[in-house]
């Protein structure tokens, strides 16, 4: 699994909306995000550099650096 | 040093739930991230146990203790207090600080996105214990303005400290980073050990306050004797 942890999720929804892969899902008794299709994953990082609590951490062997624009 | 030691001690010993605490953050299976991250979050959370750790640093203390003078006691109460509550007033301006040397969201749209969110309880307990510990900061630092009676000061002071803990406890239970099982129970019995301690205190003024009732009407009607 890619996603290693969701620790300290609001419940915000951004995840959900920002993964091009739709891995994620808000869970409807926690109101929580979870990983609802793992095996989708392709590791891109949105979800974690979109999250507001920076809830969501990535396996880092298989994390890769992100390139950022500055300009 | 001795007389230094003896005078500080009951500090030691206080300082003892946040070395518990660094080692459930040491020991546990929680996700590194960079220094700065981690920087905050450990603040946030010897902050909180310091928090906790307040309502030993009372009256209630000398139960449990029998040492260390009341103003030492009270001085290092009012230290440590300012300097939590500060960490933890500026904790949710902390937490989206990071975002700031980072590519995606922005410190402030992570900020307004936190504010906004009510999915789940914790935010808005997060917004009501931040409130919470700003009156008590406030009402501490203007005590001698706002109250002229001391014995209403200290049960104010002390019926806020439980109600913002409480909050914010559960705040922390809901949403902490690092809360796992053992933090949670650490927690949660540092919380109800002071909860004791400062209800046990009040107990003990009301019952001493019903003799005093009783011995000054007794005086009033005595003076009233011929």
């Amino acid at each position: 699994m890619v996603v290693e942890q969701i620790n300290g999720c609001i419940g915000c929804g951004t995840c959900v909306k920002v993964c091009p892969t739709d891995v994620f899902r808000l869970d409807s008794k926690s109101g929580k995000a979870i990983v609802k299709y793992p095996e989708d994953c392709q590791i891109c990082h949105l979800c974690r550099l979109y999250c507001p609590v920076d809830a969501i951490t990535i396996t880092p062997e298989k994390s890769l650096p992100v390139i950022v624009s500055w300009g | 040093m001795k007389k230094l030691v003896e005078k500080y001690g009951f500090l030691w010993k206080s300082l003892l739930f946040v070395f518990v605490a660094l080692m459930i953050y040491l020991l546990g299976d929680f996700p590194r991230r960079n220094a700065l991250k981690e920087t905050i979050s450990l603040l946030t959370i010897i902050s909180f146990i310091l928090m906790i750790n307040q309502f030993y640093l009372t009256r209630g203390f000398r139960f449990i203790d029998g040492k260390g003078r009341m103003s030492d006691i009270v001085r290092m109460h009012k230290l440590i207090g300012y300097l939590s509550v500060s960490i933890l007033l500026i904790h949710p301006f902390l937490v989206v600080l990071p975002r700031q040397f980072e590519g995606g969201v922005k410190p402030i749209t992570a900020f307004w996105e936190i504010i906004s969110t009510y999915n789940n309880p914790a935010v808005l307990l997060g917004i009501c214990g931040w409130a919470a510990i700003l009156t008590m900061a406030v009402t501490s630092a203007y005590r001698r303005k706002l109250f002229k009676n001391y014995i209403k000061w200290r049960t104010f002071h002390g019926v806020l400290a439980i109600v913002s803990l409480t909050i914010l406890g559960y705040h922390v239970l809901l949403l902490g980073r690092h809360s796992n099982l053992v933090m949670k129970a650490l927690y949660l019995v540092l919380m109800a050990g002071g909860y004791v301690t400062i209800v046990r205190t009040y107990i003990s003024d009301i019952r001493r306050g019903d003799k005093w009732r009783i011995r000054d009407s007794k005086s009033v009607e005595d003076s009233s004797l011929p």
